[in-house]
């Protein structure tokens, strides 16, 4: 209780500091200190006021352009602790998207899956699994580029040899540079492309429980399925018309909700 | 007679004997008192089954009333099974009337016989029958106790029914169907009675609230590792998830093949024979010279010069295209190496006379080591001419 009383009154002298421009140090010590608070009160209600306190607060350091996987740890995290199952796992996404293998978020992206409430015990709106091993390290576009960037300076390693010394010297080194290089620009390019293709239909995450898919942009339509989605289902933005957008689900079946419904991964 | 003969007529005298038995048994001994003792135990035997069969028509007759059957025909829904030739009367009850949603109603169906009746009702079949569709609907459906007074004509049967929502109004009709025999044509005898539909008010489930919920329920619990966040200065780094700058990447392209060949052009400036020596490994006639000149060196001093002599001379017919069948000597005679400088020619000319005083010098011969260094020599300095 002691430690709960200091750490509040240590928050209300830093919101006191009003008025001030604040840096994101003083913001991310704020959410922090919230954060540990509600960790504090863990099994009480109050836990979650708390834990929505110190989301807003790394909210408010994303939207000034802090961008890196711990911080949507933190804020996914919190969104989490605090019941909002949606934005924990859109904060998730973020992240992995920054860092695909950070094995906490994607392990705490699982939970936060687990937490959402399917109508259909069948794998519609489910994400697909998967088949990734886990253990193994996920192929970003970055290791892409430091690969051929390698087998590129092996190729010219070889190039030097051959010159350098007698012709039968490592004939195989520059061959197997330039097949490291054109292998690992392949793959580059099937990265670049998915990543295009992400950008294109941005992430949408349900956030209201009992939202029916329509078939048009209006609620007079009829519904396009008579299962309902519930919060935390994921799908990909299509495309945005007035106060709705066209969604298109795991399993490629798409249709229309309201946009206040729904949270879209926009910059 | 003969043996065969006698023994033929005993047979047939046996077998004649044998079907006057046999006649005898069927037919009954001829003789008066056997005849009438016979006919009374086949009356006697006809009497028993005659009141078998009549004692069992009437055990069935007995019965009969008792299980009675409806006609199929005709049989009209939902029939729970009753017969009389009286009727039947259904009534229902349910308590409480005032109750949330979900929560149960014991529902009492009492049919009563007013008459005679042959044949009990079973307990209307709620969960499955399509003409009680509606109480499905409306309730969740449970069968509960039955009371049975079959002495007294009456039947009662429980159910649990739970509202599945707060828009149930009331618990519908009841009907049931009983048959009364002895109407023609037979499924005439249908007979339909019901009883009044029970208005309900049933309100919305009240929602409960964690402090109000009793008992020791366990609340799943989110794991530890949520609790755990990430501090320091890395929280507030600012990452696009781009790649490195474009200039960058198009430096380290660049640097590559420049860092590449200007080691190989200080790699030559340093090590001048190991370029001489890397040019000639492209001539394959001159490679192969020098390696058969290395292999000398354990070979007999005479030997190994008339060796030196033919290594050059077909390194020479390789080297310049020249004729298969030029011998050395021709070669010390200037034939055909016109591609030579002077120096060379004199060289050469040297060479081979200095392989043939080696080659017939009276015995204990000199040392063939000097003429493989000279013919190696000789060989990396036409080797290194453009």
């Amino acid at each position: 209780m002691i430690a709960s009383f200091v750490s509040l009154v240590m928050l209300s002298l830093v919101v006191s500091q009003d008025g001030q421009s604040e840096s994101d140090q003083q913001i991310l010590d704020r959410a922090q200190i919230a954060f540990q608070l509600g960790a504090k009160l863990r099994g009480t209600p109050e836990e979650s006021k708390h834990f929505q306190l110190a989301a807003d607060y790394y909210e408010e350091l994303c939207r000034g352009g802090v961008q890196n996987p711990a911080l949507f740890l933190n804020l996914g995290n919190a969104y989490l602790l605090a019941g909002d199952i949606p934005e924990a796992i859109l904060a998730y996404r973020r992240g992995l998207h920054l860092n695909p293998n950070n094995l906490e978020m994607r392990a705490n992206l699982a939970y936060a899956r687990d937490q959402v409430v399917y109508s259909s015990p069948d794998s519609f709106v489910r994400p697909s699994e998967s088949l990734w091993p886990p253990w193994l390290p996920r192929w970003t576009r970055s290791m892409s580029l430091g690969a051929i960037f390698l087998f590129y300076v092996i190729s010219w390693i070889g190039l030097a040899h051959r010159w350098a010394f007698r012709p039968g010297s490592w004939p195989w080194l520059p061959g197997i540079g330039a097949a490291g290089v054109l292998c690992f620009v392949v793959i580059f390019l099937f990265q670049m492309r998915a990543e295009k293709k992400e950008a294109e239909y941005p992430l949408v995450v349900i956030s209201a429980d009992q939202t029916y898919l329509h078939k048009g942009n209006h609620s007079l339509y009829p519904r396009a399925y008579e299962t309902a989605l519930n919060r935390g289902a994921e799908a990909r933005l299509v495309q945005i018309r007035g106060d709705w957008l066209q969604i298109e689900l795991a399993g490629d079946q798409v249709g229309w909700v309201l946009r206040k419904k729904a949270i879209v991964d926009l910059p | 007679m003969s043996k065969t003969g006698k023994y033929t007529k005993d047979c047939k005298m046996q077998n004649a004997n044998c079907k006057l038995q046999i006649e005898e048994r069927l037919l009954g001994s001829r003789e008066p008192s056997l005849v009438s003792a016979q006919a009374s135990s086949n009356l006697q035997f006809a009497i028993l089954f005659v009141l078998f069969f009549s004692l069992s028509s009437l055990r069935a007759q007995a019965a009969q009333p008792d299980r009675p059957e409806a006609p199929l025909v005709g049989r009209q829904e939902p029939f729970c099974g009753a017969i009389g030739s009286g009727r039947f009367k259904v009534s229902t009850t349910a308590t409480p009337t005032e109750l949330q949603a979900g929560d149960p109603i014991h529902f009492t169906i009492r049919i009563e016989s007013v008459g005679l009746w042959q044949r009990a009702p079973e307990r209307p079949d709620l969960l499955r029958k399509l003409e009680y569709a509606q109480f499905r609907e409306n309730f969740h459906v449970a069968n509960d106790a039955e009371r049975l007074s079959p002495q007294q004509g009456i039947w009662e049967f429980d159910f649990l029914l739970r509202p599945k929502n707060e828009r149930v109004r009331e618990i519908p009709s009841l009907f049931i169907v009983y048959f009364r025999p002895g109407l023609t044509p037979p499924e005439k005898g249908y007979m339909t009675t019901s009883a009044p539909a029970i208005a309900l008010q049933v309100k919305a489930r009240a929602k409960v609230e964690v402090n109000e919920i009793q008992g020791k329920i366990e609340p799943a619990q989110p794991p530890d590792r949520l609790y755990q966040i990430v501090t320091g200065p890395q929280v507030l780094q600012r990452e696009n998830g781009s790649f490195p700058n474009g200039w960058l990447l198009l430096l380290l392209v660049v640097v590559t093949p420049i860092v590449s060949i200007g080691w190989f052009a200080w790699y030559t400036r340093r090590n001048p024979d190991a370029v001489r020596r890397r040019r000639l490994q492209k001539n394959r006639a001159g490679r192969q010279a020098l390696q058969a000149l290395h292999s000398l060196h354990a070979a007999e001093p005479s030997e190994a010069a008339r060796r030196v002599a033919g290594i050059i001379a077909g390194y020479l017919r390789h080297r310049f295209n020249l004729d298969d069948a030029l011998q050395p000597a021709a070669l010390g005679a200037n034939h055909g190496t016109d591609k030579l400088s002077s120096d060379q020619r004199t060289r050469l000319a040297e060479l081979l006379e200095n392989c043939d005083s080696v080659r017939y010098a009276p015995p204990p011969a000199p040392s063939h080591q000097r003429l493989t260094s000279e013919a190696t020599e000789l060989i990396l300095d036409w080797e290194s001419q453009p």
